[in-house]
């Protein structure tokens, strides 16, 4: 697997020297109106740089007003003019000469043949249908401002149906690379704008290096449905689909039969043409990194001693961002990303990753839900189709997995490429030319099927502890509620008191009743 | 079991058993209170006997602001006018306080009002002292204590007094004391809950299950063969009324509480204020218990073994599992602290919650214009804010009580700041 680094830097929080500094340089300028960041296109950008990172493509970020001076030191520019900027129209699109991919409105970019259209200035809506690959077209409604279309013949792709008659809905001509969309946050515009921008930078006119996707079935507990757990694994394995299962960590009780039988059918997979990786922990302290380390170590030798083999780490995006982190990433080649919701958010200036905290990953991105069953159709980069086990029906996991299989993006096994995990204490999880190695030690991926056993709990004192406490527990809200009611009895018992001590009768008119009146 | 869990267990079952403490607490003080309520608290003196003479010993250190007021209360007593005195000692006072104290003298002369002033030689060393000083020129058989910001009810003195007289048994009574200034920020507001709630209710409740009382500091009465038999109070108590409720109760005598003898005093509406005050009372407790603590095992020291045990358990259990509870709750948030253990659910902590509003407004239900749905946001407020404050203000004073011992610094006595009321401010009945 190819391995590209990413890493989106922002100017403004770099200064110059990430500019003038060839080494620290991105490889893509993106430029952004000014004030794009403290408004509602903060959420598009954050759609171009996750785009960005899911290609892992190094960038910067920089606000229009300040990018002119450092345009020409870059030879990708990704120019963002969702809004008005009209001050930077002189000084790039006119001298830059470099390779520039506009998105958003088609004014301004005249001289590089792109014309609007009187009849559909200002907001518009459509329907743009694009084809991501041989399966059929996929349709989503999209909003424009101020769209233009290539005016002379160049390559397009895609159409856009408005009201006003069709329009391209991607335009190129040569390094040139023009998309209408204002919004880039939805699946379809995220997913035409990787593709795009994957066909922008691939330098050759031979078909495009082709990524996998990987099913994964995430998080799984040891407390699943194990025999439902063992019906997918059997369905995978007859479509001779590789697979993944993210296990959530275990730190306590490893050796009790509920967790050897659940370790019984991940060995089952593992040689069924499953492979394991751990899920981050739930309950984590990032500021304290060594104690996550230590959970994470107790979690996988736990796994390692029941022939389990966690070979990579499913994490959630916003650890990227963490410096803290970066030494515990590290330790994993491979690194499953459980969701892309780490850019959003966040203002350009907070985009940035150290090139250190990527180096050496292979990281795997979700799938964007092109369609009901979560298939993205994109093979411009590693993809993990997710498979929540507890949250769907049988027949929509089924339905997935027909999907992938169909699906013109081939499926890749982890066990096809090298994975190393270093934990703590010098422990380590090795596989390389086909060979697994444990603390150095040569194992292998066998299925030895777990037989029960007479276990002893030593339930004695703790337990018996614990169940004592929940009855006192129990006996304390019965004390709580009887006090509750008695507290309203002799409060009702105290007002009627008041009421007799200073409420008095008044003297009442002949004919009518006592009434009574408040001494103050 | 990880340490956090042992913690968390001690911290439930501590905090726990002392709610229900309190709870039987304020059940017996309710029951004691409602039945005083359905009575003035008047006891006429057998016929023939006359009222004793009482001498109404009023400390006095800096009080220019407030102390007219108070005197003009104790001279509305109606209590026998030739049959008490009021002697206010001036404490080494450096504002007004003489000259404000001639003027009334002069204004009543046919009261027996008189003055002591001392100056830094022999006074201007707390409550104690200026109380032996009163002490030494008072010719009453009785002695009454009022603070210089009280404004006791008219029939407070003869009522205390009739209790007094009627028991040989009984070696000082008490009375009850209410927040003046309730109005005067959310913390006075805070105060007159807790003076209700906790303080009086929970003298009512030991009252009536041991017939147990510790001395407030004021509005109470005390026999004069009392004091002179221990040799006067205890100058390096800060906490001389607990000191000295220790002492009757170990000479065989016990004390009374008499709700309808009430005075009205000034409660700090300022936080520092209250913390400083707050902390020498917790200071003087500390002393007192460390002082008292032997008794506990003692047979012969009576019912106050249980006073001297309930004071240990707030100062250590008590304490000790609030500090644990809220180590464990800023420790969860942070991630810093995981408690793992089962059993325990959140309906138990919603319980623990509702006990203590519950517990509260039962206390507010006997008295007049605190009944209310203001009380019960008040009183869910202050278990999340007021309330936490008590552990700083124990934990500020231990740390002081241990630097004090350590470097044998004198006790100081920190007098708690006055100001000028206002109308608004105003918690108590205009008739007052």
């Amino acid at each position: 697997m190819l391995l590209l680094i990413l890493t989106v830097r922002p100017l403004q929080a770099a200064g110059r020297a990430g500019a003038e500094d060839a080494e620290n340089r991105g490889e893509i300028l993106v430029i952004y109106p000014e004030e794009a960041d403290r408004s509602g296109q903060a959420d598009s950008l954050s759609g171009i740089a996750e785009a960005l990172f899911s290609l892992r493509y190094t960038a910067d970020f920089a606000e229009a007003g300040t990018a002119a001076e450092i345009v020409n030191l870059y030879e990708w520019v990704i120019w963002c003019d969702v809004t008005e900027s009209d001050r930077m129209k002189p000084s790039l699109l006119e001298r830059y000469d470099g390779a520039l991919m506009a998105l958003g409105r088609g004014t301004h970019l005249a001289d590089r043949g792109v014309r609007t259209d009187p009849k559909q200035e200002g907001f518009l809506s459509g329907m743009a249908v694009y084809r991501f690959d041989e399966t059929g077209e996929s349709r989503s409604s999209v909003v424009m401002l101020d769209p233009g279309s290539m005016e002379e013949a160049g390559e397009s792709d895609g159409r856009v149906e408005t009201a006003a008659g069709p329009l391209s809905l991607v335009s190129a001509r040569g390094d040139f690379r023009y998309l209408p969309l204002a919004d880039y946050t939805t699946p379809f515009a995220k997913a035409l704008l990787i593709r795009e921008i994957a066909r922008w930078r691939w330098p050759y006119d031979s078909r495009m290096n082709v990524y996998t996707q990987y099913v994964t079935l995430s998080p799984v507990y040891p407390f699943a449905d194990l025999r439902r757990l063992k019906e997918m694994v059997d369905q995978l394995a007859e479509r001779r689909m590789p697979f993944v299962i993210s296990v959530m960590p275990i730190y306590e009780h490893a050796d009790y039969p509920a967790m050897k039988r659940f370790c019984d059918i991940l060995r089952y997979a593992q040689t069924s043409g499953g492979a394991v990786i751990l899920h981050a922990p739930l309950l984590q302290n990032r500021t304290d990194p060594e104690a996550l380390a230590e959970q994470l170590t107790t979690a996988t030798v736990n796994y390692l001693n029941q022939g389990v083999f966690p070979v990579a780490l499913e994490i959630p995006s916003e650890w990227l961002f963490e410096e803290e982190l970066s030494g515990i990433l590290g330790r994993y080649r491979t690194l499953f990303l459980s969701e892309m919701d780490a850019f959003a958010g966040r203002r350009p200036g907070a985009y940035g990753l150290k090139d250190h905290i990527m180096q050496g990953h292979q990281q795997i991105v979700p799938a964007i839900r092109l369609d009901e069953t979560g298939i993205s159709h994109l093979s411009t980069h590693a993809t993990a189709v997710y498979l929540d086990l507890s949250g769907k029906e049988t027949q929509e996991l089924e339905a997935v997995i027909a999907a992938a299989a169909e699906s013109p993006i081939p499926l890749q096994s982890l066990w096809d490429m090298e994975e190393a995990v270093y934990l703590n204490d010098g422990h380590n999880l090795l596989w390389d030319r086909n060979t697994l190695t444990v603390d150095g030690v040569q194992r292998f991926n066998l299925y030895t099927p777990y037989e029960e056993e007479d276990f002893d709990y030593k339930r004695d004192a703790y337990y018996r502890f614990v169940r004592n406490l929940a009855g006192q527990n129990n006996t304390l809200i019965g004390i709580s509620v009887g006090v509750l009611i008695l507290f309203v009895l002799l409060g009702r018992l105290s007002r009627r008191q008041m009421h007799r001590r200073f409420l008095k009768p008044k003297k009442v008119k002949p004919g009518k009743e006592e009434e009574d009146i408040v001494i103050r | 079991m990880s340490f956090a869990d042992i913690v968390s267990i001690y911290a439930i079952a501590a905090i726990w058993g002392m709610m229900l403490l309190n709870v039987a607490l304020s059940i017996g003080g309710f029951i004691y209170i409602y039945r005083c309520n359905g009575t003035d608290g008047s006891v006429p003196l057998p016929e023939g006997q006359e009222y004793p003479m009482v001498s109404v010993l009023v400390p006095a250190h800096n009080e220019a602001l407030v102390l007219k007021r108070t005197v003009q209360s104790l001279l509305n007593f109606d209590y026998p006018r030739d049959r008490y005195e009021i002697i206010v000692i001036n404490d080494n006072s450096t504002d007004e306080t003489e000259e404000i104290m001639a003027e009334l003298a002069a204004g009543h002369p046919e009261n027996r009002l008189m003055c002591i002033s001392t100056d830094k030689v022999v006074g201007g060393t707390g409550k104690s002292n200026a109380l032996n000083i009163g002490f030494s020129v008072a010719v009453g058989s009785v002695i009454a204590i009022y603070d210089a910001d009280n404004t006791p009810e008219p029939k407070a003195l003869r009522l205390l007094v009739e209790n007094l007289m009627v028991d040989d048994r009984l070696g000082a009574v008490i009375g009850k004391f209410r927040t003046r200034n309730r109005n005067a920020s959310l913390l006075s507001r805070f105060v007159n809950i807790e003076t209700l709630s906790h303080q009086c209710m929970n003298q009512a409740g030991r009252y009536f299950f041991f017939k147990l009382c510790t001395i407030p500091g004021t509005n109470y009465v005390i026999r004069r063969s009392i004091i002179e038999e221990i040799g006067g109070w205890d100058v390096n108590a800060l906490s001389e009324d607990t000191e000295i409720s220790f002492r009757i109760y170990r000479m065989g005598y016990y004390i009374k509480l008499l709700p309808q003898a009430v005075t009205w005093e000034q409660e700090p509406h300022l936080l520092p204020v209250w913390f400083r005050q707050r902390v020498r009372w917790a200071k003087g407790n500390l002393y007192v218990m460390v002082k008292n603590f032997k008794y506990t095992f003692d047979r012969k020291a009576g019912p106050m073994r249980l006073d001297t045990l309930y004071y240990a358990l707030i100062y250590s259990v008590m304490i000790t599992s609030l500090v644990a509870s809220d180590f464990i709750f800023l420790g969860g948030i942070l991630g810093t602290v995981q408690v793992k253990l089962g059993g325990f659910s959140s309906a138990l902590w919603g319980m623990a919650i509702l006990v203590f509003i519950f517990n509260v407004m039962l206390t507010l239900s006997l008295e007049r214009n605190e009944f209310t749905m203001e009380s019960v946001g008040l009183s869910a407020l202050m278990l999340f804010s007021y309330a936490k404050l008590w552990v700083f203000v124990v934990l500020k004073a231990a740390w002081d009580s241990i630097l004090d011992v350590m470097f044998k610094r004198e006790v100081k006595w920190d007098k708690t700041v006055r100001y000028v009321e206002t109308e608004q401010d105003s918690g108590s009945p205009k008739t007052v």
